[in-house]
């Protein structure tokens, strides 16, 4: 589904990932660990396509296609999801009518009919099930007087009604206290399926004791160090990232 | 101020009353003084001239209204949908007994011309003045509606006279337009009188033609424990001006006034407020939001003055704009002027763009640029047009809005 071959990339014009390989398959979870500063966050929002990080070399595939020449919303049709690691607030638009217009650009990407209101207000009505968010949140402004964890919480929400095939969760845990945490991986759970991949970054092993990945990879300035099975995440709890890849990445 | 010598831009005003019909349709003779007076003025006044030392005027030139030559007309008005029991619309030519009483107690007596060029000229030239008159302890449940139409290259001087008598509560709604064709002018006055615990609310929709020019005044006076709401809305004209003044008389009163705007192209837009308290006791709360795209010029300047004795005072200002383009203009002026020592007051002027954050979240979810962005300036001007009360007027505000900024995005000619 996803394939990243020597992707390096710059920000501001310094170079920040140096060199990064990736294959996502359908159905799998994987894992981006790494400290602060090792590219984590740059690689979710390269993948996103945020302007201001430049590509400078390598290719990224996405269902076949060519996906660092698509702009960011047709990507985002296409069927990719980036849930934010601090979504912004944005006064004055209401989330159900964010989210409805999102909806209906996505379906009519794909020559599906759009949804009028009270078609989407009943999808939307189910969904804040799978995250347990109060309906009463759709009606307010786009995280607008939401807490961290509200703001977490509406970030899968919006993943649960736009379905992607492949998500990429920025920092899902942090803000988070344990019962919410519970909460929101859980929805992330029920969001898994054959047809679907996942991408946790992730600093601290924590989110991933719920939501179990397939593969763990270990991001350290701007290149991958380490790979392998769940089993990783819990070795780097215990040894830290120094520990582990020998300091290479803990700068910066 | 400029005075008129050599010129023949005000002479052209002074013909236009001396040719007037003396005594015009049997006018009450304090009308004619206060017209005598008006005319008097204007010709020591004459228009305005925005250069450096006169602050009132420096962002506006007004001398594409001043050189033009327009054909005279009179107001054309008119009020829609039925009158309700306890308030009475009538034209002032048509008043009789305790109407024209109100009349001669309240025009005039809020808008002043003694420093106001465009002031002088309505009270000299308007032709009949429409009075709305909300009698004692009245609560008017429904909007009343004023249009104003205005027609190609004329110039009209309409005139409005609110009375809300102690105890009223009123929602009026006037809104400006013009017939297709463009370059006219008006020069509307509109005088509010807030009597003692009374509530009205003033809403302006401003949507005249490309092109046209638009000078209004509205001056309202808030007397004890009285409310004064007003909501403009411009999304029209070519060069526009708007003074609204408003004096908080006596304790209690208090006034919320906000502003949406939305111009573009060579669109010139200058919001002048003044609030002045000048009783203890009283509130203001003032919030004005625009969007300018184009070649556009927005000018905001809010004048808040506190005297000495008007102590327990509070008043609070914002003013703030999205600019769309880097041909656009923002001139935002907040004017503080504090003499009392206990007053609570806050003011803030910003000029933002798109927020790019804002922008590549909504695009991560599937928006397109332009909806996108749209969503986004809707939300940004929101905030003035969600606080309208009333249903019916908030969804008229929202089209307005609405169609202001479809025009401004090229989508609507």
């Amino acid at each position: 589904m996803l394939d990243i071959q020597g992707l390096h990339a710059t920000v501001g014009g310094t170079e920040i990932l140096k060199g990064v390989d990736l294959r996502v398959a359908a159905g799998e979870t994987h894992a981006i660990m790494g400290p602060n500063g090792s590219g984590k966050s740059t690689l979710a929002y390269v993948l996103a396509g945020r302007p201001g990080y430049e590509v400078t070399q390598g290719t990224v595939t996405f269902d076949g296609k060519d996906m660092l020449a698509m702009p960011v919303e047709e990507r985002a049709r296409a069927g990719l999801f980036l849930s934010f690691q601090s979504p912004i607030e944005i006064p004055g638009v209401r989330l159900d009518h964010f989210l409805r217009a999102g909806y209906n650009e996505t379906r009519k990407a794909a020559g599906e009919a759009e949804f009028d209101v009270l078609k989407f207000d009943r999808l939307i009505k189910e969904k804040v099930g799978v995250v347990n968010m109060d309906y009463a949140f759709t009606k307010r402004f786009v995280n607008q007087g939401f807490s961290g964890g509200e703001r977490k919480r509406n970030e899968v929400l919006q993943m649960a009604v736009l379905e992607p095939k492949l998500a990429i969760l920025d920092e899902v845990d942090s803000g988070l206290d344990v019962d919410a945490l519970r909460e929101v991986a859980e929805g992330i759970n029920s969001l898994r399926s054959p047809d679907r991949a996942l991408i946790l970054v992730t600093h601290y092993q924590r989110v991933l004791s719920y939501v179990v990945p397939d593969r763990v990879h270990v991001l350290a300035g701007g290149r991958f160090v380490a790979e392998g099975g769940k089993e990783l995440a819990l070795e780097i709890e215990s040894r830290g990232y120094d520990g582990l890849v020998g300091g290479t990445g803990a700068s910066g | 101020m400029a005075t008129s010598t050599g010129t023949t831009q005000e002479a052209r005003y002074l013909a236009a009353f001396d040719a007037l019909p003396n005594g015009r349709r049997a006018e009450p003779a304090w009308l004619g003084g206060l017209r005598a007076a008006a005319i008097a003025r204007f010709r020591v006044l004459g228009f305005p001239v925005a250069r450096r030392g006169n602050e009132y005027w420096k962002y506006t030139d007004i001398g594409s209204i001043a050189r033009r030559e327009f054909i005279e007309e009179p107001a054309n008005s008119a009020a829609v949908g039925n009158i309700p029991k306890g308030v009475s619309l009538v034209n002032l030519n048509d008043a009789t007994g305790p109407l024209i009483e109100a009349a001669k107690a309240h025009l005039g007596a809020h808008a002043s011309f003694e420093a106001e060029s465009f002031t002088a000229l309505n009270t000299a030239l308007f032709d009949d003045a429409v009075l709305i008159h909300v009698a004692e302890g009245m609560n008017v449940g429904k909007v009343l509606h004023i249009a104003l139409i205005s027609t190609e290259s004329t110039v009209a001087h309409p005139r409005i006279l609110i009375v809300a008598e102690p105890g009223s509560r009123v929602s009026i709604a006037l809104s400006h337009h013009g017939a297709p064709g463009s370059g006219y002018f008006t020069n509307v006055v509109t005088e509010v009188a807030v009597g003692e615990g009374a509530s009205v609310s003033l809403y302006r929709f401003q949507r005249e033609r490309p092109g046209s020019f638009h000078v209004a005044t509205t001056a309202a006076t808030v007397q004890r424990d009285a409310r004064f709401e007003s909501v403009t809305l411009d999304a029209g004209g070519g060069l526009v001006r708007h003074n609204l003044n408003v004096t908080l008389a006596e304790p209690g009163a208090s006034c919320q006034i906000n502003g949406a705007y939305v111009t573009d192209g060579d669109q010139h837009l200058d919001n002048h407020t003044l609030i002045e308290h000048a009783s203890a006791d009283t509130s203001s709360a003032e919030l004005y939001k625009g969007v300018v795209d184009g070649r556009s010029h927005a000018v905001f300047m809010g004048r808040v003055v506190i005297p000495e004795d008007a102590q327990r005072t509070e008043t609070h200002q914002s003013n703030k704009t999205l600019l769309l383009s880097s041909d656009a203009k923002v001139s935002s002026q907040p004017m503080l002027e504090i003499y009392a020592d206990d007053v609570t007051a806050t003011h803030g002027s910003a000029v933002g763009q798109m927020d790019p954050e804002a922008l590549f979240y909504f695009k991560s979810r599937g928006l397109g640029e332009d909806l996108a962005r749209s969503l986004l300036v809707h939300g940004f001007i929101d905030e003035v047009v969600s606080a309208i009360t009333d249903d019916d007027v908030r969804r008229r505000a929202e089209d307005l809005i609405d169609s202001a900024l479809a025009y401004g995005s090229g989508r609507e000619t």
